[in-house]
């Protein structure tokens, strides 16, 4: 009965976990410059540690004369990382580079991509390293493993009773056959001993491993009142935050929360239904201390709470939480300019959506649009007479989107540069290569703040924005696609399908 | 006193002339002169491997299943189980009545206890890839030696080198004690260092001012050095194979700084250049010298009696030598005067540790040494003792 309800908490621990981890996605894209050579750079990031992240580089323009990898750990600068990988090049694949490296520690790791040949650079993505599942075992090896356990317990009885029995006589084994049951009881006493005490090792081990990943998910509740949402954080003391997501009076050790693109927290509120509600909000702080963000009308129903945190260290999590709104909430004065709210049926890719004034988003992807393979999604801002519409920079960027599977079991949030977190690659690319390299970082991550005035007008001007994306796994997506026209913010919304046969 | 004999069971010393003759007339076969040699270089390169790994760890960190030290593992256990497996097949199929008094039966076959046992560890070090492999997919490459696989491999590996151990006092025990002493000396002190292994990460000499130090090395050493002794093999047999012991482990000190290597993995908090040495080894010769007389004294009787005095007289002789001389010696090995090559002393940390953890104690506030530990420490180290004497009484009986 203990086994069974043991085996009922694993379960149910290792279904919360599902609920409550990085959201199913485990890649992190970057679309960037490595000195002369634009890159794209995709981390699977290990769902153990210590585990293996997986590393492809494509360098889409120039030919380098090579590609290498190393491993930053968030504790340690240039000095504490090995030498660098070589990254080998993948047959058939022009450009395409691929390697691993090991994710030693818990926290995160700054994956430092060098890129050798004329003009050549280094870029820093950043990926975390945080234990995320733990993997059952296939059946076939739990028979093998079965088998040959019986086989050594079988083996070690009658090793007892051969023992007992003959190894200590030359002569006549006749009436022994009792000193080798003797032996072959003490043998099983033993293998008994041994199974049951390995049972219980295996098992502190497991519910030490998600105890160990536990304290490292943060979690969250969202709380509405008649005018807004509040995000409280309670039960993260473990990471050294209190309520409110702020540091706790102990020792830290980098788990503090960081503004990521100006901004402490980034909530994503998803309604269910054929036209769902978004929310794009910006908590801060309230009278009673806790993150807040007072928002406009919301009609009643369920919805998926996303929200995006960066930790000092440099990982980053997405707390989610199920809200249910039982009846209007009546709404206020948005609390921050930035915050933006859409509802409305999905559009399908070629097609356009009405964004306001006239205006209209259309929506395409680049790219083979299969599991795994990276793709561009493209929005195409356009006024009413099919001019692009001039951007203006919305959290330092000229624009941001939004990957969530209909199911709500794998959500992204992306920029121009991909779906990393500006402050974590900022972070890592000051540990290798100091202030130079963190305002390169800026850079590559499209830092509207850290690029030049006149490459900041055209990129705005084009009333375009390309976000490079992986998508985990087959099925039905939304992509909100976001830029601020007009001193607004304009959302639109499309339905993405991704099967293996696509 | 009840007599061995009485007991049931055929003591070296007390072997027949009968026995003798017999066991001299089936030595004709050349299995039974190498395969004990043999299988002793099987579980050889199994510690020396397992050392060499650990080394490889904390240097280099990044492995394959290729690594010459893993490779050496490999050799080792394939060795010892083939070895073992073919003195069953001929036991079983070629030579069964002309050996069927120096082989057990097991479901049918034949072989040499040492054989058998060689067997069931080489098939429990396979049983423990698959799980390990596994084990690492779902929590992670471990980072500590003892982990249940890790632990499934060690119990494989020990079986290969206990099995090795049981064909060298069978072997030694046939002839009389005319031969085999120094195959089942360097076949003890090959045990030994194995087991020494297991307990690694609770003997650095950091460690050595903590209660659990002092507990687990009562419940290991103990039992082994008086069975050792017990087995009166010859004079000073604990003390050479704790000997051999203190050697694999210094050599190991002296071989592996000389090889460069550099970590490929992060976080490198300590830069490396060359292999890293293990820890000093226990003084574990102390203890057992003192053993050595004390048994020797005690030679003249072989009664189950006799085993309780050696025990007793054992467990105060550890208790009384090692845990004085191995707290001073700690000292010692964490002071500037041993950070040399000879000592290794701060040498052995891994890439992964950090600087400030070296030359000084740790966990001696949270695990302290109290009187109540010396007084868990003799309880347990009798527990082991006693358990020791039985296994050198068998020991010095075993003869197939």
């Amino acid at each position: 009965m203990k086994c069974f309800l043991r085996g009922c908490l694993i379960l149910w621990l290792a279904m919360a976990w599902t609920v409550s981890a990085h959201v199913g996605m485990p890649f992190v894209v970057l679309e960037g410059k490595a000195g002369r050579f634009p890159v794209r750079v995709v981390v699977q990031q290990p769902d153990v540690v210590p585990g293996l992240a997986q590393i492809g580089v494509r360098v889409l323009e120039g030919k380098p004369t090579g590609v290498s990898v190393l491993p930053l750990h968030w504790d340690t600068d240039r000095s504490g990382a090995p030498k660098p990988d070589p990254a080998r090049p993948v047959p058939g694949e022009a450009g395409l580079y691929e390697g691993e490296l090991w994710f030693m520690g818990t926290g995160a790791y700054g994956v430092v991509v060098q890129i050798e040949g004329e003009g050549g650079g280094t870029l820093v993505v950043p990926a975390n390293s945080l234990a995320t599942s733990r993997k059952p075992m296939p059946g076939w090896m739990g028979w093998l493993l079965a088998g040959l356990g019986v086989l050594l317990v079988i083996g070690w009885i009658s090793i007892g009773f051969a023992t007992f029995r003959e190894s200590t006589v030359l002569g006549s084994l006749v009436g022994r056959r009792w000193k080798g049951a003797i032996g072959a009881a003490l043998a099983s006493a033993t293998a008994v001993g041994a199974v049951i005490g390995g049972q219980r090792w295996w098992g502190s081990v497991d519910v030490e491993h998600e105890q160990r990943a536990q304290g490292q998910r943060m979690s969250m509740s969202v709380e509405a009142d008649a005018t807004s949402l509040a995000f409280d954080m309670q039960g993260n003391q473990k990471r050294g935050l209190d309520r409110r997501g702020m540091p706790l009076a102990m020792r830290l050790g980098g788990w503090e929360l960081v503004q990521d693109h100006g901004r402490l927290m980034h909530a994503f509120v998803i309604g269910s239904g054929a036209e769902p509600v978004f929310l794009h909000l910006h908590p801060e702080p309230g009278a009673d201390g806790l993150p807040r963000s007072i928002v406009g009308a919301l009609p009643a129903g369920e919805y998926q709470v996303f929200l995006d945190v960066t930790h000092a260290l440099g990982a980053v999590q997405t707390l989610t939480h199920r809200l249910i709104l039982p009846q209007d909430l009546k709404g206020g004065e948005w609390s921050d300019p930035d915050d933006a709210w859409h509802q409305g049926s999905a559009a399908l890719p070629g097609q356009a959506q009405p964004i306001g004034e006239g205006r209209q988003v259309m929506f395409g992807i680049e790219g083979k649009l299969r599991p795994g393979e990276p793709v561009q999604l493209i929005a195409r801002f356009r006024e009413a007479d099919g001019r692009p519409c001039p951007l203006e920079p919305y959290l330092r960027m000229p624009g941001h989107a939004v990957v969530a599977a209909v199911d709500g079991s794998v959500f992204t949030h992306l920029h121009p540069a991909g779906n990393l977190s500006m402050a974590a690659a900022r972070r890592f690319a000051l540990r290798a290569g100091g202030d130079a390299a963190a305002r390169d970082a800026d850079v590559v991550c499209g830092d509207l703040g850290a690029l030049p005035a006149e490459v900041v007008g055209r990129l705005l001007g084009r009333g375009e924005v390309t976000f490079p994306m992986v998508f985990p796994k087959p099925g039905n997506y939304r992509v909100w696609v976001q830029a601020r026209i007009g001193g607004r913010i304009r959302t639109g919304c499309f339905m993405v399908e991704v099967s293996t046969a696509s | 006193m009840e007599s061995a004999s009485q007991a049931g069971l055929l003591t070296m010393d007390r072997m027949t002339d009968a026995e003798q003759s017999a066991s001299t007339a089936s030595r004709t076969r050349w299995e039974w002169k190498w395969v004990p040699w043999l299988t002793v270089f099987g579980a050889a390169c199994i510690t020396y491997g397992v050392i060499w790994d650990i080394s490889w760890h904390s240097t280099i960190g990044r492995d394959t299943f290729w690594t010459p030290a893993h490779l050496m593992i490999h050799v080792g256990g394939l060795l010892g189980g083939f070895l073992g497996g073919w003195m069953i097949l001929s036991s079983t199929f070629w030579r069964r009545e002309e050996w069927r008094d120096r082989t057990v039966g097991i479901l049918g076959f034949r072989g040499p206890l040492g054989s058998w046992v060689a067997v069931w560890g080489a098939v429990a070090m396979l049983t423990s890839a698959p799980f390990d492999d596994w084990w690492h997919n779902a929590y992670g490459l471990d980072v500590k030696i003892l982990s249940p696989p890790h632990a499934l491999l060690a119990i494989g590996m020990y079986g290969v080198v206990t099995g090795a151990v049981l064909m060298a006092v069978a072997s030694r025990n046939r002839s009389g004690g005319k031969g085999g002493n120094a195959l089942m000396l360097v076949a003890g002190g090959v045990q030994l260092s194995l087991m020494a292994i297991l307990l690694t990460e609770l003997s650095y000499p950091n460690l050595q001012r903590t209660a659990t130090f002092f507990l687990a090395t009562a419940a290991m050493y103990p039992s082994y050095l008086c069975a050792v002794a017990r087995q009166g093999a010859v004079r000073f047999a604990a003390t050479t194979v704790t000997a051999i012991y203190a050697m694999i482990s210094m050599s190991m000190i002296w071989i592996l700084p000389l090889f460069a290597a550099e970590p490929k993995l992060a976080p490198i908090f300590t830069p490396l250049t060359h292999m890293v040495p293990p820890p000093f080894p226990l003084l574990l010769v102390v203890p057992a010298l003192a053993i050595d007389f004390y048994a020797g004294w005690l030679r003249r009787w072989r009664t189950w009696t006799s085993d309780l005095v050696l025990a007793v007289g054992c467990t105060v002789l550890f208790t009384a030598l090692f845990v004085p001389v191995q707290w001073w010696f700690s000292e010692f090995l964490l002071s500037p005067a041993a950070d040399n090559a000879f000592f290794a002393g701060n040498r052995f940390f891994s890439f992964a540790s950090r600087p400030s953890w070296r030359g000084e104690y740790w966990g001696i506030g949270r695990d302290p040494v109290t009187r109540a530990t010396l007084g868990w420490t003799l309880l347990i180290a009798l527990g082991s003792t006693l358990l020791g004497a039985v296994a050198g009484r068998f020991h010095s009986s075993v003869r197939r």
